[in-house]
């Protein structure tokens, strides 16, 4: 078997609405030594197919052009693509399920530590909640009123801040608990809500310690807790605060909180990332965005987990020279005992634990 | 290798009786196993050591310095690859997490698998039992650590 068999029985996978099968076989036949460039540039077509990310689809289409250059289907088909990657916000949603107000609470389900609430922080679906909350879920369930529920898609999460957020395929007509709600006064009487009905009142203040900027003391003890965490803290008026965590002072046990502040400015650094990256992949083990899989790569470049097999390009052959300045691999002079570029810490080879001469540069 | 990880500050003029006491008892132990401690026998900067094969994995043994006699078994399993080394450190410390009585550690630019008790109570049938364990476990380990990360299995071209 092989070759031009596999692809039409690939083919007729697809049509008959097989993925899983068609996909395993496309993964083979775009490399297909069977299979003539024509064929293989079919292969990369149908493969753009398996998959709904517009990442995907791209990476699959770039490839069906080296082995048909000039395709006018396939550069049509990507220019589409990449216009509407341009076009949307990255926080946008994308089916728009529209929604007249932003629910006051909503629950987070599918994270490893159980049930967590969070909150709507943009009109365009952006849902805060702890990391906590999450866990290294990339996959949630976004509960909202009585008994609806919507997808959500863990895009960050901001390990130093117990932040995560969610893009959900909602789309707000108005956000009034965020509207001049960055001010909190001293002792701030707040109410923290959780997705289950609990209530649980308190006060809340600045950390007032720039160690924990975006922190807020709370006298909400840890161990009424309602559930994993990011249940919205609002003031007298309504206005959000911030959100409830899991974590608490060791000799008091008061709960945390991020600011809402804090939070605003992590979600828009996010939005501003995923436009400046739009192919990267959010990695389930640290949270950050991570591009090494655009490139071939199969490790998280921040804190080296492997990625999701889906944010692996598998098509391409490793780009093995962008790898390296993504991994940090050639930004350092060869080891003079192993030759590995692989960098230095406290002046001595990552790799063999090389001493350098003292005052020998590392770049 | 001819030294010893993180242990060691005495020169072998002060060690104690109880070293080469306890020495001696490693030898037993080994030649109980099928070990000839003699041929095994390492120079080393301080304690005592010895190597051998055990299956395909290179064992080697020491008996540190310190007042409390400690046993070590280290079996060299790879060369780190030159690139790649992030994941690769990563994945060391999430089996660290798994497995059992067994630890990767890394000296110089060589990962080993490792074990340490003290030798106080330590029987033949138990030192039997951590040295094929280790030994199992460094021959499961080297080919898909090798496989994934790249690299150079110890000791081999």
């Amino acid at each position: 078997m092989g070759g031009e068999a596999d692809l039409l029985r690939a083919i007729e996978y697809m049509k008959s609405g097989d993925i899983e099968p068609a996909a395993a076989l496309l993964r083979v036949a775009v490399d297909d030594p069977n299979l003539d460039e024509r064929g293989r540039a079919v292969a990369c077509i149908w493969l753009a197919e398996t998959q709904a990310e517009a990442a995907f689809k791209i990476r699959c289409l770039q490839r069906a052009l080296r082995h048909e250059p000039g395709n006018p289907q396939v550069q049509q088909k990507l220019e589409q693509l990449r216009a509407r990657q341009t076009q949307r916000p990255a926080s946008a949603s994308p089916s728009g399920l529209s929604l007249a107000q932003a629910p006051l609470v909503l629950g987070i389900d599918g994270g490893v530590n159980g049930s967590g609430s969070g909150i709507f922080v943009n009109r365009g679906g952006l849902v805060a909640t702890t990391a906590n909350a999450v866990g290294s879920a990339l996959e949630v369930g976004v509960a909202y009123g009585s008994a609806q529920a919507v997808p959500g898609q863990v895009i960050r999460r901001y390990p130093a801040s117990d932040l995560a957020l969610v893009q959900t395929p909602v789309v707000l007509d108005r956000l009034d608990a965020l509207e001049d709600s960055l001010v909190i006064i001293a002792n701030e009487a707040v109410a923290a809500l959780a997705y289950n009905g609990a209530k649980i009142r308190g006060v809340a203040q600045e950390a007032g310690d720039g160690a924990r900027t975006g922190w807020l003391r709370t006298s909400i003890l840890i161990a009424m807790a309602p559930d994993a965490g990011g249940n919205p803290l609002y003031d007298s008026r309504g206005h959000a605060l911030g959100l409830l965590t899991r974590n608490a002072e060791h000799d008091t046990g008061r709960a945390w909180a991020i600011s809402l502040a804090h939070i605003l400015t992590l979600a828009e650094q996010c939005i501003q990332e995923q436009r400046l990256l739009p192919n990267s992949a959010t990695c389930g083990a640290c949270g950050c965005r991570a591009q090494a899989g655009t490139y071939g790569g199969r490790y998280c470049e921040s804190c080296g987990a492997r990625l999701p097999t889906a944010a692996v390009a598998a098509l391409d052959p490793p780009d093995v020279e962008r790898l390296a300045q993504i991994y940090g691999e050639n930004q350092s002079r060869p080891c003079p005992r192993c030759g590995a570029t692989a960098g230095y810490y406290a002046g001595q080879c990552l790799r063999c634990s090389q001493e350098l001469a003292p005052g020998r540069p590392t770049t | 290798m001819g030294r010893l990880f993180g242990r060691g500050g005495q020169s072998k003029d002060e060690t104690s009786d109880a070293l080469a006491f306890s020495a001696r008892a490693v030898e037993g132990i080994l030649a109980q196993i099928g070990v000839d401690a003699a041929a095994a026998r390492m120079d080393v900067d301080s304690g005592y050591g010895w190597h051998f094969l055990r299956g395909s994995a290179l064992i080697e043994v020491y008996v540190t310095p310190e007042e409390r006699g400690y046993l070590q078994v280290l079996a060299p399993i790879m060369h780190l690859p030159p690139g790649n080394l992030l994941p690769l450190y990563r994945r060391m410390l999430e089996l660290n997490l798994e497995l059992t009585n067994a630890a990767l550690g890394l000296h110089e630019d060589v990962v080993y698998l490792y074990h340490e008790r003290i030798l106080e109570g330590l029987d033949a049938s138990e030192a039997d039992v951590i040295i094929r364990r280790l030994a199992r476990v460094a021959d499961e380990l080297d080919d898909a650590l090798l496989e994934e990360f790249g690299g150079r299995l110890y000791g081999q071209g």
